[in-house]
């Protein structure tokens, strides 16, 4: 976004002090179509799908000391809800800059899709950012920019948590009478209290998972790099939790490695990223290219990540299905055999089946766009996407099935886009 | 908050009327430790843990000269707070000025003068602190802050305001235990300012025609209010003081805010009396509570500050202690 209010700026204080606001954003209105079927719940057609308002304040303390402040609010019409966005604080030292606040976690996928100028509804389904509280610090040695942050939770880390460990869902999503004996919401932590099943994360604090992240960056010229280390652990409260050994096993001690760069020829831009992660998860990758051609720009990404079979339930012993440490309740269309025993509906047995122990299946993404620049502010922009994905998508471990996946088809959207 | 955007002065008729718009705000990130402990019929109490945007608000307000000694401002503000926060509209109002007085109406949060003058600003920044609406209830959600849909009419004489209002605590106001009763209420107001002191004093007469268990409690109720605070220059002291009809408990707080240059320490102090159990108003029998809070803040600039804070309470089942240190900013 750029500036194109700068409005005027009051003497907050009194002494020289000048606090000087900005107000940007975006507005984007296009025709698309999603990669899911076509549904009563479907999003596609003509749409409002881009709109945005920041307001941006910054604050000379002296010496060296600066304050920035960002706050933004999604505003896309009539019947699509108002959210906050993006919302930091900068404070800037001399010898570096603190930012902390409740962003979206993306990651260095723009320069490994060299920039690349693509827009489609479901940007992110292969891989990309999360919803996390952040505190950072970044400072310049030499020519590289490193930064070590800190961040908690995350509204996806959170859905993990619920699905590796049974939400509270109603009994007839899972084929239960909902009168009594059974209750009408079910929870599954060995039939009792369902703690920490809701652990914050981003505006309301707190978090099931801690990430501590080393990064460091170079620019210069035409060549851009990227290296970021992340390492990941479960807060203590969520292990305290019965039945929470399937989400530490496959979040505590993971450690993720991910490289990326881009180089810019000037006839075209090219980048590549790689992304390794221990746990059983599957490693990303993805590649770039973005070719300027007078107002037009054109653009190709691809983007794969392997099978995550392993992913939830990895390290989780069968002793601990045995001792009951770990139990599911067996809902209608449940198999009836357990690790040897037998079970009816309602009853709570020891630990998950086979079928449980998958996390995402292998995807790729390719996706083409041609984007028109009427100014650096207002663009008109088509892009084309295709998937090809595995098997099923992200389990169910309290069903003991799976989601059904709804990535079965290619998407498109042309999109009008003025940013002021 | 200070003004700090004048923003464009739009012609909004064809006439030569011109609006001025101003746009202020503030955002606040910490890390905390809220007190309220997880227990299996709350199992999510203490989630609110660890970094958050703890503030977070954008202000609009409008002002319009209308001649005459008349002037007229609206006011709106919206709650932003970065994201998986609930985007919420704040205090809306307009505010008339007459040759005879201010009439403000609008949909604001009513925040009780034992915290404000009653503890003196001290620096305390919680999750909690006092307040009943954010959960620590030691002084009751209507002495606390409440959410209402008020008129009043605030006339100046001299060092002296006197402010008379109607004010309208309707369902959804999310003021506690007190939705759905649909409660008025008439005010009348006093406050000197003067120099480094100041006062408040109120009278409240609450009514509602709702048929419920605590209608008695509210229907007549009367309900006096005085605070004060006193600036020595070296330090500032605040007192405050609740007392009600229908047996309602009495509450206190005191507070005391000490400047040493940028940085500012703080002490405050609630308490409200136990309960005792009326059956004819509903109410059920609680201990006495307190809330004891200490805090520092360094001020960056009269914009800009970091504050750390520390409570504890008393009184409350399943409450521990609290903490905050918050990195502010209001432009």
């Amino acid at each position: 976004m750029k500036k194109t209010l700068i409005a005027m700026a009051a003497i907050a204080t009194t002494q020289m002090a000048m606090a000087q606001v900005t107000v940007t954003g975006e507005l984007g209105y296009g025709y698309n179509k999603i990669q899911a079927a076509r549904s009563a719940t479907s999003t596609s057609g003509l749409m409002m799908t881009d709109g945005e308002i920041n307001f941006k304040a910054v604050e000379d303390l002296g010496g060296g000391f600066k304050v920035t402040v960002n706050s933004a609010v999604q505003l896309k019409g009539r019947d699509s809800a108002m959210k906050a966005r993006d919302a930091t604080i900068a404070f800037l030292t001399p010898i570096g800059q603190v930012t902390a606040g409740t962003i979206d976690s993306d990651s260095e996928y723009p320069r490994a899709f060299a920039d690349a100028k693509i827009s489609l509804p479901s940007d992110k389904q292969v891989a990309g950012g999360d919803n996390v509280d952040v505190i950072a610090f970044t400072t310049k040695l030499g020519p590289v920019y490193t930064t070590l942050s800190y961040t908690e939770g995350g509204t996806q880390d959170v859905l993990d948590l619920a699905t590796a460990l049974g939400a509270p869902m109603p009994a007839a999503a899972l084929g239960l009478p909902s009168t009594a004996p059974f209750p009408s919401t079910v929870t599954f932590l060995n039939g009792g209290t369902a703690r920490n099943l809701s652990p914050g994360g981003p505006g309301a604090g707190g978090g099931p998972v801690q990430i501590t992240s080393l990064n460091a960056s170079y620019a210069e010229g035409p060549l851009s790099v990227g290296l970021t280390v992340s390492s990941y652990a479960v807060s203590a409260s969520v292990q305290d939790v019965a039945g929470a050994g399937l989400f530490r096993s496959a979040y505590d001690g993971r450690v993720d490695t991910s490289v990326s760069g881009a180089y810019n020829f000037g006839v075209a831009k090219v980048g590549v990223g790689y992304k390794s992660r221990s746990k059983g998860w599957g490693t990303e990758t993805e590649a770039g290219i973005s070719v300027p051609v007078g107002a037009f720009s054109f653009g190709l990404t691809f983007e794969q990540k392997e099978d995550d079979t392993k992913t939830i339930g990895d390290g989780v012993t069968a002793g601990q299905f045995e001792s009951g440490a770990i139990k599911r309740l067996v809902g209608a269309g449940d198999p009836t055999l357990y690790l040897g025993g037998k079970a009816n509906i309602g009853d709570f047995v020891p630990g998950l089946i086979a079928a449980d122990l998958k996390g995402t299946a292998k995807r790729t993404k390719i996706r083409v766009g041609v984007d028109y620049a009427f100014s650096k502010m207002t663009s008109l922009n088509f892009s084309y996407g295709t998937y090809e994905l595995g098997s099923a998508a992200r389990p169910m471990t309290a069903l003991g099935t799976k989601q059904a996946s709804n990535m079965t088809t290619d998407e498109f959207q042309l999109r009008l886009m003025k940013k002021f | 908050m200070k003004k700090t955007l004048v923003a464009l002065a739009v012609l909004a008729t064809s006439g030569a009327s011109f609006a001025q718009v101003t746009i202020t705000g503030k955002l606040g990130y910490g890390m905390q430790r809220q007190p309220v402990n997880a227990t299996a019929a709350t199992p999510t109490a203490n989630s609110a843990q660890g970094l958050l945007m703890t503030d977070g608000d954008i202000l609009f307000r409008a002002t319009e000269d209308l001649g005459g000694g008349m002037k007229i401002t609206a006011s709106s503000e919206i709650r932003l707070r970065g994201r998986d926060d609930t985007v919420a509209a704040r205090n809306a109002t307009l505010g008339l000025t007459t040759g005879f007085g201010l009439i403000t109406v609008g949909a604001v949060e009513a925040v009780s003068p034992l915290m404000t003058i009653g503890m003196a600003g001290a620096p305390i920044e919680l999750a909690t602190n006092a307040d009943a609406n954010a959960g620590s209830n030691t002084l009751t959600a209507i002495s606390s802050r409440a959410n209402v849909d008020i008129v009043m009419l605030t006339v100046p004489v001299g060092s002296f305001s006197f402010s008379g209002a109607f004010g309208d605590i309707s369902a959804g106001s999310g003021s506690g235990d007190l939705n759905g009763l649909n409660i008025t209420y008439g005010q009348a107001v006093a406050r000197y300012n003067a120099g480094p002191v100041s006062v408040y004093a109120d009278y409240t007469n609450f009514i509602t025609k709702d048929a419920s268990p605590v209608k008695a409690s509210f229907n007549g109720r009367d309900r006096y209010r005085v605070a004060g605070s006193y600036d020595f220059g070296m330090a500032k002291i605040g007192l405050g003081y609740h007392t009600a009809n229908k047996s309602q408990p009495d509450e206190m707080s005191a507070g005391l805010t000490v400047p040493m240059g940028s940085v500012v320490f703080g002490l405050t102090y609630a308490q409200r009396e136990a309960f005792k159990a009326d059956a004819t108003i509903g109410q059920a029998a609680q201990k006495e509570r307190t809330f004891t809070g200490a805090g520092v803040q360094y001020n960056f600039s009269k914009m800009t500050n970091i504050n750390l804070s520390y409570g504890t309470h008393t009184g409350p089942a399943n409450y521990s202690d609290e903490y905050r240190v918050r990195l502010l900013k209001n432009f």
